[in-house]
């Protein structure tokens, strides 16, 4: 609908998720078998009829070999298919479903693969590789990485609206008691506030427990065209909204470390596309990516389903609790699950079981539609995805 | 019928090393220029799609800095970590899917700051490949030991190749090496892996490549002369070079045949310029075979002595990657050289009645991924 032309229906017909954490006991491709397999199964689809393969990982340091999209090409049922890698950090997942749907959606194919792969285990220096992503004269010296620089962000929200400790660390204690219902998270922790506020501190204010783990794992999903998708599921998911928007990159040449920029503006195009005027009201369930705690207060603040600076009464209110008005991270959300470059493609996927009724244990009532938020760079990219039970125009 | 097209070009020079431009003035220098000769403002761009590769570029999540000097500020921005073919294609994609109306494609590299070769090692495998020393440069050679088996001219044809690309290089203002060379001279030239040669090889270069795309009804304003994309298609093999033939490309023609039904082509004869990128002189054999530019198994004969019909078949004036390589971007540039021809607008090396042209591009080693755009002046 973008430019006034209408989107034609596009919905997600297949999941497919491996268990998240150290995954020893297989290789990078077995992690992107195992994921691309189970969505395959759940679309009852067989390899051939999959048009084109979209593969996405974070930095490729991370999984230790270049370009691990052309060692995955087997494992990612892309041989003899058009295939292609998206590259865009923590966002890279919904970058890649996006792509699928641009596949789909243009007309270049009837089903469309993404499938997105970590290793993040087997890197013993995430956070030196996370260095390498500021500028090499300017930033890299200062000990920026992915930590330092959300605890810049933590320490701004506090000051600039008094948000404390402890709500953040409701947030905490949400995602990782959402995280024991969901058999393919990484850590089950049953902890409390004090909990968090006691862990270890890693970059002020930020501790161990305002923080995700970095996990092994995969996750795939399926795109049809509309009439494919009818067929293929009694309740696809349907695409109502997609939008990304990237920020600037120096983080001293921003006014304030927020999503308030790039996130704001790519939910506003992304309500547009799927007629939402009312977030708080109109999204049932929404799966955001939470690397640390502060990054869900930033995106329900950018979202629109709080004011600005409202994210910590937003919190004690108990609306994103499981039976509150808005369920945030039913699935336990990234900081109980963390496979880097698959993360957000995690969210899409949970959206989509969301809206499907197919989320089991974490499945929350009644959802006509959910929100996949996604970012990337040092709060740079942002991605917001809309899927519901009836696609756009009816 | 067309529905996209490319309205703007913007390529710097290629060159060993750019010592007064940074990776991202030299990205800013390209992504200008495409802007400035579609008459845009970055304003007026609906998204931005990117290529380049991390390890190339020294830095992770290379998008990060880059995306900026690339006019993303603000705008919907993907990146794809493969050619730069490959981001055209994408953003082709995403225009006809009614997501974007004008789309701004940027791929670059800065070879002179990193060390090919050793990246190319880590493209390898760690468990069964890595300990053999397999390199870029070694799984060449190998190919080139299988190119040498299926075509009996194949050393001669290699040879003809790089001269071609050399002579043809003189006459592109923007190419990296300029100096015309002999096959004794290629023949003669330093051993790199049996049967490659130093001259064999492509440079590795500094410089940057944009294009401006529209959407059908935008193009028509934008430009007199908008270079329409009549056909798309792209395919990957596998990835253990043990496992496939290396003197054939299957993806490569899965590509062409898509990109050719796409434009409802009845026959590769009717292109008249094609862009090629290869790694290696050996490597333009394959691909010629495996685009069904001429006969099958004559590749070697049409290099050496010319195709025979009626010649009219203009391989890579730009002088491709033989004589430019920034590596990330080549395939791009590809797209760039064929829009420029069809425009009318190639300069020195601009060739005759240029009705339609092909652009290819390739990803992965020893021709795993291959892409194919088909560019042309009607839509």
């Amino acid at each position: 609908m973008r430019n006034g032309r209408r989107r034609t229906a596009v919905g997600v017909v297949g999941v497919g998720q491996t268990r998240y954490g150290r995954r020893d006991e297989v290789s990078t491709p077995d992690l992107v078998f195992e994921a691309v397999t189970a969505a395959l199964a759940h679309a009852r689809l067989d390899r051939a009829e999959i048009g084109a393969v979209f593969f996405a990982s974070a930095p490729d340091a991370l999984i230790g070999v270049n370009e691990p999209d052309q060692w995955c090409a087997g494992a990612a049922g892309a041989v003899g298919k058009p295939y292609l890698r998206i590259s865009t950090g923590g966002s890279t997942g919904s970058s890649a479903a996006i792509a699928a749907y641009y596949a789909v959606a243009s007309g270049r194919c009837e089903v469309a693969l993404a499938v997105a792969v970590e290793r993040a285990n087997e890197s013993r220096a995430v956070q030196l590789l996370m260095n390498t992503n500021f500028d090499p004269i300017y930033e890299r010296e200062f000990a920026i990485n992915a930590i330092s620089c959300y605890a810049l962000a933590t320490a701004d929200h506090m000051v600039r609206y008094g948000t404390t400790e402890e709500q953040l660390a409701k947030i905490s204690v949400r995602n990782h008691r959402n995280a024991l219902r969901n058999p393919y998270a990484h850590l089950k922790l049953d902890i409390t506030v004090d909990d968090v506020l006691r862990s270890r501190m890693l970059c002020w204010p930020v501790k161990l427990l305002d923080t995700c783990p970095r996990s092994d794992g995969a996750c795939a999903i399926v795109i049809a065209s509309g009439a494919r998708a009818r067929d293929l599921r009694p309740k696809p998911a349907w695409v109502q909204g997609l939008q990304s928007f990237s920020d600037g990159y120096f983080l001293g040449d921003r006014e304030i470390l927020s999503y308030r920029d790039h996130l704001a503006l790519a939910a506003q195009e992304a309500y547009r596309q799927a007629d939402v005027i009312d977030p708080l009201k109109e999204i049932d369930v929404a799966e955001l990516q939470n690397p640390f705690t502060i990054s869900e207060a930033m995106a329900v603040e950018a979202l629109g389903f709080c004011e600005v600076g409202g994210a910590g009464a937003f919190v004690d209110a108990g609306l994103p609790e499981m039976a509150g008005e808005l369920p945030i991270n039913p699935s336990g959300g990234v900081l109980s699950s963390n496979p880097v470059g698959a993360t957000s493609l995690v969210r899409v996927a949970e959206a989509a079981l969301q809206v499907m009724g197919e989320a089991d244990a974490r499945q929350v009532r009644g959802v006509r539609r959910a929100l996949a938020q996604c970012s990337g760079g040092a709060i740079q990219f942002g991605t917001v995805v809309i899927l519901g039970d009836e696609p756009i125009g009816g | 019928m067309a529905d996209v097209a490319i309205v703007g070009i913007g390529q710097t020079t290629y060159e060993t090393r750019k010592e007064t431009l940074s990776l991202q003035e030299l990205i800013f220098e390209a992504a200008s220029l495409a802007l400035a000769d579609a008459g845009v403002r970055r304003q007026d761009l609906d998204s931005v799609v990117l290529a380049a590769k991390d390890l190339v570029d020294g830095r992770g999540i290379s998008n990060m800095q880059n995306a900026g000097p690339a006019g993303s500020y603000l705008k919907d921005e993907i990146r794809v970590a493969n050619d730069g073919l490959y981001a055209l294609i994408l953003a082709y994609m995403q225009i006809v899917s009614g997501s974007s109306n004008l789309a701004l494609v940027v791929s670059w590299s800065k070879c002179s700051e990193t060390n090919l070769d050793a990246i190319s090692v880590a493209e390898f495998e760690p468990f069964f490949q890595r300990p053999v020393g397999l390199s870029e440069k070694v799984a060449l050679a190998l190919q080139a030991h299988e190119v040498l088996g299926r075509f009996e001219r194949a050393r001669a044809a290699a040879s003809e190749t790089v001269c071609r690309a050399r002579a043809a290089a003189l006459h592109n203002a923007r190419a990296h090496l300029r100096r015309a060379v002999t096959r004794a001279e290629v023949e003669a030239s330093e051993p790199v892996s049996w049967p490659l040669r130093q001259l064999d090889l492509c440079p590795a270069s500094d410089g940057a490549c944009a294009l401006v795309l529209a959407a059908r009804d935008r193009a028509a304003t934008l430009c007199p002369t908008p270079a329409w994309i009549l056909g798309v298609g792209w395919s990957s093999d596998g990835y253990e070079i043990g496992e496939r033939s290396l003197s054939d490309s299957p993806s490569a023609r899965r590509a062409a045949d898509e990109a050719y039904r796409g434009a409802s082509l009845a026959s590769a004869r009717d292109i008249d310029v094609v862009e090629l990128v290869v790694r290696s002189s050996f490597q333009e054999m394959v691909v010629l075979d495996a685009l069904g530019l001429c006969a099958a198994g004559e590749a070697d004969r049409v290099i050496v002595e010319g195709r025979g019909d009626d010649g009219a078949l203009r391989l890579t004036p730009s002088g491709g990657a033989l004589a430019s390589n920034p590596v990330s971007a080549v395939g791009l540039v590809a797209a760039a050289e064929v829009a420029s021809q069809v425009m009318g607008r190639a300069g020195g090396h601009q060739v005759d009645d240029v009705r339609l042209g092909l652009a290819h591009g390739t990803s992965g080693q020893c021709l795993q991924s291959n892409g194919v755009v088909l560019i042309g002046a009607e839509r």
